[in-house]
Parts: C-alpha cells; sequence; structure tokens
C-alpha cells in the first residue's frame, strides 16, 4: 500500500511538474512567423500526424487526395511562390508528397504513423481503402479494402500487435492486420457508422469508437463480448453525434467531442458520466447548423503534456483546455475556416493544426514566434512623412 | 463621431476611386500622428463598417482603397486588419462588385508583406484554394504596376538596347572589313569599263584648244628668232594652222552614243559581271549596313560616324555606276553566261565555260537474260529447283490441279494393284533422305572451319549412325497432364513449416493456399476474399447471433495440433 501510493505520488509530482511547464509553455502559444509550411493542400486538411524520431516529420492529409511529408527540421524548401525566404521565413518544405494521381482517389480522411518507427504510415479515405505507405519511397505496401468510405483509421500505440482499426460508414469497425495483409475482425459498432478510433496507450488490445448516433464504445478485441462499455451510460455520449477520440497517455481517461462542440473527460473506472465537460464557444451556434467538421466530420485532437488538450473547433478557433486545471485557456485564432486537427510536437513543443482553409499552421512558443530582422523591416511603419512627397506620389500614380 | 470616422464617411460618400487624395492625406496624418493607436482602430472600424454597407459599390470601392493605403502604410494597422481578416474576406470577396478591387489590393499585400505575416499568406492560401478566387489578373496588374518592378524593367530594356546597339555595331564593322576591299575593287573595275567606252573628253577639249594657243604662240616666237629650224617648225604650224581647219563641236555634255560591238564585247560583259554582283550582292549588304548604322546612337562608340561616311560613300558610288550603266545601255539580263549562283565571289568568274557533252543515244542493249522478279518475302517461290523437293508443294501449281477437273488417266492395273496395298505415308523430311547412302553434311558449298572439329573442306559426308536418324520418324506423344502438388507450408510451432503434400487440405492447417518463406499466406490468396486469423492470433472471438453480414466462418478452436476430434470435416474448408 505504502509502495504503491509513494508511487502514486512520484507520479502527481511528476505530472504535476510537467503540467506547469506545458501550461507555461502553452498559455504562451502563437502563431509561428518564422515558418510556413511550403506546399499547400488545394484542399481541406483532414488530417495531421506527427512521427518518426523527435518528431521530425510531419504528415498531412487532404481533401484534395493527397497526403504529404514535411521534414520539420529541414531549413529552407524550395522556392514558394506565395513568399520569399529571404525574410527570414523559414520554408518547410515538403519532402515528399503522394500526388492525387497516384495514391486514394478520393478525400484521405486520416493518416496515422506507425507508432514503433517512422518507416510507414497508414492512411484511410473516402474511397473505401485503408493503405499502408513506406515512408522512404512513398509507395504503397499494402491495401485493405473495406468497402465503405473509411472516416479514421488507428494503430495501437503500444506497438504490440500490428491492428489497423478502421471506422467507416458500415456499421463495423474492422480490424486488419498488417501482417497477413487481411482484415482480421469486424466489431459491430454504431449502426449508423463510426467516425472515430482510439487505441489505448497502456492495454494493446483496449479500443474506443465513436459514432454518428453520438456514442463511444470500448472494446476489448480478443472478447467474445460486444463490448466493454458505453462511455455515456443509458444516453449517447454526444447529442448530434462524436466527432473526436483520444486516450490521455494513462490509459484511464479518454477524451472525447462531439457535434454539440462540447469535450468531455471520461474516466473508465467510471464510465457512466464523465468527470469534467468544457462546454464549446458561444458562436457555434452557427456552426452547429451546417456538418459539424466537414467534409469528413470528424476532427483530431492533441494533448499536450498529458494534460493540455487542444481541441479544433467549428468557428475556426482552437480550443485549448487544461484538463488537470478544469480551465480553457485563450483559443489559438489562425485559421480562416473551421479547423479540423492538430498535432503536438512534444520534442520541440510545436503545435501544428490543419483546417478547412487547406492550411496547415505552425504554432511555437515566443522565442520562435519572433520576427526575424528581415521581417521587422518589412514590418515598419511606412508613413510619407514629408509635404510634397505625397504629391510626387499622385503624379507617378 | 471622431475625426476619423468622419474622414471615413467622407472618403466613402465621395466614392472615387482612387480615393480623393486631400482627404487621404488627411486622414493618414491623423492615423500618423496619433500614439495611442485609437484613430487606426477606429478608421478600421469605421472601413469595415462601410464595406459592410449594401448596394454601395463606388463606397465600397473607396473604402477598400484606403484600406489598402493604410495596410501599406502602417504596421499597426496591418495587424488589425490581420485580426478580422475573416469579416475582410465575407465583406470584400463575398460580393461580385468589390472582388477584382479586393483581389488586386490583397494580391500587393501579400507579395510584398507575405513574408513577414504568415497570416496574410494563410489568407491567400484560403481564398485561393478554398474560395476559388481568381488572382491572375491582380497578378498581372500587379507586376505591370509595381514601381520598383516598373523601374526594373525599364532599366532593363534601357540596357538591353544599348547591349543590342553594341552587338549590333561589332558586327557591322567586321561585316564592312570583309566586304569593303571586294566592293571597291568592283567599282574600280567600273569606272576602268566606263573609262574606255567613254573617255573624259571634257580634258580632251581643253586640250585641244589649248593646242592651237601654243602652236600660234610658239610660231611668233619662231617668227622672231629666225632659226633655220624654227623656220621649218615655223612653216609646218603654219601650214597645218591653215590647211586643216576642221571644226569639231564635241558637247561634252551630250551622251555618248556608245553600243555594243563584238569589238567592245568583252568591257561589255566585263560590266555586266560587275554590275550584277554589286546590284546583287553588294547594294543590299550596303543598305542593310547603313539602316543599322543609321539606329545605332552616336554616343556607343566614336567611329560610328566614321563608318557611316564610308559606308555612304560606297553607296553613292555604286549608285552612280549603276546610273552609267544604264546610260551605256547595259542591259543586265541579257548575259552570255548563266552564272549557277549570283551570290557567288568574284573569283567564279574565272571558271570557263565547259560546252555540254553531246546528249546519249539509248544503245540497244545486248538480250541478257533479266534475272526473274523476286518474291519479297517468300523467295524461293517459283523457284524452278523446288519442284526437285517433294516436300514443297508450289501453291500456284496445286491452286491449278485443284482446279483443274481430275484428269483420266490411262489404266494402269499394276499401279493400282500396287497402291491397294501400298501404306499410305504422309510426307515427312524422312521421305527427302529415303534410301540415300550418301548425304553431304556441308551443302552451303562455303569452306566451314571449326575450332575444334576441324575443318571442312572436303565435302563432309553425314555419318551413317545420322543417316539413319534421318530415315526415321520420331512419333511425339504428350505427357499427361501432372497436378504439381505444393507443400502445406504452414509455420509450425518449433519454426518449421509443415512439410505436408496434400492435393486439396492439410488435415491440421486446411487449404493447402500459396505461402512465402514465413509462412504467410500470398496476396493473392488475399484477395480471394477467405480470412484466416493465423497462428499469432491466440483466442478469435465469436460474433453475436444478430449479424447481418456474412462473415467469414468462425472457428470454435484453434487450430493447432490435429484434425477434429469428431472425426467429421469442416465443409467450408473443401471450398475451393
Amino acid at each position: 500500500m505504502d509502495q504503491a501510493a509513494a508511487v502514486d505520488i512520484v507520479r502527481a509530482r511528476a505530472r504535476g511538474a510537467r503540467h506547469s511547464l506545458a501550461a507555461r509553455v502553452v498559455g504562451a502559444l502563437a502563431l509561428a512567423e518564422d515558418r510556413r509550411l511550403a506546399r499547400a493542400h488545394t484542399g481541406a486538411v483532414c488530417s495531421v500526424a506527427v512521427g518518426g524520431a523527435q518528431g521530425r516529420w510531419l504528415l498531412s492529409a487532404g481533401a484534395d487526395a493527397s497526403v504529404q511529408l514535411f521534414d520539420l527540421d529541414s531549413s529552407g524548401g524550395g522556392g514558394d511562390r506565395d513568399g520569399d525566404g529571404g525574410a527570414g521565413v523559414r520554408l518547410v518544405g515538403a519532402a515528399r508528397s503522394v500526388p492525387a494521381r497516384g495514391g486514394h482517389a478520393r478525400i484521405v480522411s486520416s493518416v496515422a504513423w506507425y507508432p514503433v518507427d517512422g518507416g510507414l504510415f497508414t492512411t484511410g479515405a473516402l474511397d473505401g481503402t485503408v493503405r499502408v505507405w513506406d515512408a522512404a519511397t512513398l509507395e504503397e505496401a499494402c491495401r485493405f479494402d473495406a468497402g465503405a468510405r473509411v472516416r479514421d483509421q488507428a494503430l495501437s500505440p503500444t506497438g504490440a500487435h500490428a491492428l489497423v482499426a478502421a471506422a467507416a460508414e458500415s456499421p463495423y469497425v474492422r480490424l486488419g492486420d498488417l501482417r497477413t495483409g487481411a482484415f482480421a475482425q469486424s466489431l459491430p459498432a454504431q449502426q449508423a457508422g463510426g467516425t472515430a478510433v482510439a487505441w489505448s496507450p497502456r492495454d494493446p488490445y483496449a479500443l474506443a469508437s465513436a459514432g454518428v448516433d453520438g456514442s463511444v464504445r470500448l472494446w476489448d478485441v480478443r472478447r467474445a463480448a460486444p463490448h466493454l462499455a458505453d462511455l455515456g451510460g443509458a444516453g449517447p455520449a454526444h447529442a448530434g453525434g462524436a466527432c473526436g477520440l483520444l486516450f490521455a497517455p494513462g490509459g484511464q481517461r479518454v477524451v472525447s467531442v462531439g457535434a454539440d462542440h462540447v469535450i468531455r473527460v471520461w474516466d473508465l473506472a467510471a464510465p457512466q458520466s464523465p468527470t469534467a465537460e468544457f462546454p464549446g464557444a458561444a458562436s457555434t451556434a452557427a456552426a452547429g447548423n451546417r456538418l459539424a467538421y466537414a467534409p469528413v466530420g470528424k476532427c483530431e485532437l492533441a494533448l499536450a503534456g498529458g494534460d493540455i488538450l487542444f481541441c479544433p473547433r467549428g468557428d475556426a478557433a482552437v480550443a485549448v483546455v487544461d484538463l488537470a486545471g478544469g480551465r480553457q485557456l485563450a483559443p489559438l485564432d489562425g485559421h480562416l475556416a473551421p479547423a479540423l486537427c492538430a498535432a503536438w510536437r512534444p520534442a520541440r513543443q510545436e503545435l501544428y493544426t490543419g483546417g478547412a482553409d487547406s492550411n496547415v499552421i505552425a504554432w511555437c512558443a515566443p522565442p520562435h514566434a519572433a520576427p526575424s530582422a528581415g521581417q521587422a523591416r518589412l514590418r515598419a511603419d511606412a508613413w510619407s512623412d514629408s509635404e510634397p512627397e505625397p504629391e510626387q506620389q499622385q503624379q507617378q500614380q | 463621431m471622431s475625426a476619423a470616422e468622419a474622414l471615413v464617411a467622407e472618403i466613402a460618400a465621395g466614392g472615387h476611386d482612387p480615393p480623393d487624395g486631400a482627404q487621404l492625406r488627411a486622414l493618414k496624418e491623423l492615423c500618423r500622428d496619433d500614439e495611442s493607436g485609437a484613430a487606426l482602430r477606429a478608421t478600421h472600424d469605421a472601413l469595415l463598417g462601410a464595406l459592410s454597407k449594401r448596394r454601395a459599390t463606388a463606397a465600397r470601392v473607396a473604402a477598400l482603397r484606403t484600406m489598402d493605403e493604410l495596410f501599406r502604410r502602417s504596421h499597426q494597422f496591418r495587424v488589425l486588419v490581420l485580426g478580422r481578416l475573416r469579416e475582410l474576406f465575407r465583406l470584400a470577396f463575398g460580393a461580385h462588385d468589390t472582388g477584382r478591387v479586393a483581389a488586386e489590393c490583397y494580391y500587393a499585400w501579400v507579395e510584398r508583406f507575405g513574408a513577414a505575416y504568415q497570416r496574410l499568406v494563410y489568407g491567400f492560401r484560403y481564398l485561393r484554394f478554398i474560395e476559388k478566387v481568381d488572382f491572375r489578373d491582380a497578378a498581372r496588374a500587379y507586376r505591370r504596376s509595381d514601381p520598383e518592378n516598373v523601374r526594373r524593367r525599364q532599366l532593363s530594356h534601357a540596357e538591353n538596347r544599348r547591349e543590342y546597339m553594341r552587338r549590333s555595331l561589332v558586327a557591322v564593322r567586321a561585316d564592312v572589313a570583309t566586304m569593303r576591299r571586294r566592293i571597291e575593287d568592283s567599282l574600280a573595275v567600273l569606272d576602268r569599263c566606263f573609262a574606255i567606252l567613254a573617255p573624259d573628253i571634257a580634258g580632251l577639249m581643253d586640250q585641244f584648244s589649248a593646242r592651237p594657243e601654243t602652236q600660234r604662240r610658239s610660231a611668233d616666237r619662231g617668227n622672231e628668232d629666225g632659226d633655220d629650224e624654227d623656220d621649218l617648225d615655223e612653216v609646218l604650224a603654219v601650214m597645218a594652222a591653215n590647211r586643216h581647219a576642221i571644226n569639231i563641236d564635241i558637247d561634252p555634255d551630250r551622251i555618248l552614243e556608245v553600243e555594243e560591238t563584238p569589238g567592245n564585247a568583252a568591257v561589255y560583259d566585263a560590266i555586266r559581271d560587275q554590275l550584277r554582283l554589286c546590284v546583287r550582292a553588294y547594294r543590299p549588304r550596303v543598305d542593310i549596313w547603313l539602316a543599322k548604322l543609321q539606329r545605332i546612337d552616336r554616343d556607343i562608340d566614336v567611329d560610328v560616324e566614321q563608318l557611316q561616311a564610308l559606308v555612304a560613300g560606297l553607296s553613292e558610288r555604286m549608285a552612280v555606276s549603276a546610273a552609267k550603266c544604264a546610260d551605256l545601255g547595259v542591259d543586265p539580263s541579257r548575259m552570255h553566261r548563266q552564272p549557277a549562283d549570283s551570290h557567288a565571289d568574284a573569283s567564279e568568274d574565272d571558271f570557263e565555260d565547259v560546252s555540254e557533252p553531246p546528249p546519249r543515244q539509248p544503245q540497244p542493249r545486248a538480250a541478257v537474260a533479266a534475272p526473274p522478279r523476286q518474291h519479297p518475302v517468300f523467295s524461293l517461290l517459283g523457284d524452278s529447283r523446288m519442284a526437285a523437293d517433294p516436300t514443297y508443294v508450289d501453291p500456284r501449281r496445286l491452286r491449278s490441279r485443284q482446279a483443274r477437273p481430275a484428269q483420266e488417266a490411262e489404266p494402269d492395273p499394276i499401279g493400282d494393284m500396287l497402291r491397294e496395298t501400298a501404306p499410305v505415308v504422309s510426307y515427312g523430311p524422312d521421305l527427302m533422305y529415303w534410301g540415300r547412302t550418301e548425304i553431304s553434311a556441308n551443302t552451303s558449298g562455303l569452306e566451314v572451319r571449326h575450332r575444334f572439329l576441324g575443318s571442312a573442306r572436303d565435302e563432309p559426308v553425314l555419318p551413317d549412325a545420322a543417316r539413319r536418324r534421318l530415315q526415321m520418324r520420331a512419333v511425339h506423344h504428350a505427357e499427361p497432364e501432372r497436378p504439381t502438388i505444393k507443400a502445406c507450408r504452414a509455420p509450425l510451432g518449433d519454426g518449421r513449416l509443415c512439410p505436408r503434400r496434400d492435393m486439396v487440405k492439410c488435415p491440421f492447417h486446411g487449404r493447402v493456399v500459396p505461402r512465402d518463406e514465413q509462412g504467410r499466406p500470398q496476396a493473392g490468396f488475399i484477395e480471394a476474399g477467405a480470412t484466416e486469423a493465423g497462428p499469432s492470433e491466440p483466442e478469435p472471438t465469436k460474433t453475436g447471433p444478430s449479424e447481418p453480414e456474412p462473415s467469414p466462418p468462425r472457428r470454435k478452436r484453434p487450430r493447432t495440433g490435429g484434425p477434429r476430434r469428431d472425426g467429421k470435416c469442416d465443409a467450408s474448408l473443401f471450398k475451393v
């Protein structure tokens, strides 16, 4: 008992230390002015994922059916037409990209790195396929045909098995085995179709799935029983549809967000009711009329340090929620259309969010967000001070 | 209403594009002088308000232009605009009337400030890809109008022009240097010819008129002296002067009528050649030089003037010569010789005419049997030697034979009897060599030398064994199809692969499917739709009873070890 209590205390202290650091950093997150991801998608960005050693690689999947791979540590990409690197802006060039022709035929709805190494990644698209790609050559290694539009797919972060869970518009969550290249199992999940799946980071066989009918279910993929638990007890977890799922690193808590833009935190020990609720912004009433998180209908959450949650919102802001403190911090305002996905890079404390405005925006802490010398020069005021000058300019006009 | 709002209202009400200069200047001064930034904020709000008015295109355009002007000036204003970018997009790009102006302004902002404000670029991408705003016209207008661009372009234009003129001058100078000698030689030849045909008689006239005077003077001098030699001279002079009084009126202005005679044909030919050269080759070149030199500015080089004078002189001399040729009646079209290339050098005129050989008479050819025409593909078709080959059937003869009705042959009892009892053997190569005792092996007639087998200088004869083999016929029987039986190759517990080779189904592992080295089923098997959990899955689950989708049949027990204990077999495994 004592040992367990001591371990708990140590864990809590560590968490607290991490939390304060994370909170300080996150509190100061701002739109990065010194870098910009060079190549743009020509459609909404549906999914971003950070992977590889030190989170060096960023994958972004777009509604233009392309997948782009960025090397986040590269300095200076190729010449970008709408900007010059000379003012001190680091253009993060796309290392590779899978163009629309070579890869999926439809909107790529989700992308996920293989958790063990950055050697391969999986993508799911609305053309009904889940494809496994070799990250070095960006060639397709394997393909699973789910038969219905795949909204989300995930690999277990434990790495104990190589099952890909795919949530599609069919009543089943299908598990594909990367080792055999075939679907191994189907879980009879929500009747109307699933929107998100998430694997537990502790238990290799625990899976959570969210659906259009608003229910969030927990599964043990080995067992014969239909599912372990329903989050939310009798009623649906989210009215109007559950859109996003995330497991906290401890494996004990699940965060879910729904079309009503309410963020709910559930403890798996007591799944009937949420332990915390964070209501959405006031202006979500307008956003709620249209399809939430169009075009795919799901949003991807990100966690920083286990306690700070970034939730993309339909009003083009990214909500920042301190789960431990239980309060909402100032939202990140940068997108021009509903934000759809977020990914945190812990090695450099950076956040990358993608939205329906086809941008992947990088957010970082102040030392990096300050403008460089060249940028400061461009930013300087340029009033015409003397009287004759305006006339000269008028003559030039 | 603050001063800023009032000014903005005035500008919007005025509705000029571009807005009124004085009002704009006043607004700019107001914003610049206000340290706190309140004026800028108020201006920004007022401008957005002006933009949101409906059905006031001129006011909205004026508001946009004002916003553009302030955006270029003030960092604070830029931050304000970027803070409410979505609203600006909705107001400016949402309506059609301000779309073009807004695109121009925004594109210019992105070009100038995009490196310093990333949000501008993000907004640009959003407009371009999601809202599908067309920025091509805006891009064109920006490139044309940006003052730096314009200045750069003008500079480069002037620089290019000077460079072009320099190069042109160098080229003309080189050209003149090469051609000048030839042109002057040509002109000199022409002048000499003219001198021969039409000598300068003005001098002669003077000489004629001067001569009697000198003679008279000398005659007067001679009278005074009274010498004997002078007396003779004097007498002669008087005689000459009195005796012949011929008045020769030569009017140098009157054109001499010179015509072409066989005597001066050579001169005329020379003139014609040179004239042809001048007219066809030199005149155009000189004109081109003149034109190029005229276009070059004087300040490029010092000797532009000199060169131009030189070339002009050449041109003038050629014109004068051409006029003289016309006066002399030189007809350049009538030529004794037809030159091959009028642009040829003068050295080509040294060639002499070669008389044409007499036309060849068609020789009566010796009757040579022409080789028969070969078929382009079947070279032996129609060859007479093929008639000796019994394995060859000439298609033409065959057709004619088939067309002809069967002829009545004369009765041949012995032949008929033999034919009844003879075995029917179809033609084959063995019939060709039937009964032959010696068959030559090297029928090509070439001497074949082999590295190890020796040379075939003397006619080689096929050995007996080979000859006998040639006369045999080989009958090939097809082997019955044997299905290849593959091993099961499923992974066993101890790392080996199952070595059993069953035809359809291995009793331990089910249907025999293609597997790779590790025992994993191959891709072809997967696409067939069957699913196999494989021994890595410890316990597959059983799905509920209320399952509409026909999922593959689930196993009740893991397949390790022996076959089913109850002796039955699972019928689904036999579905191939």
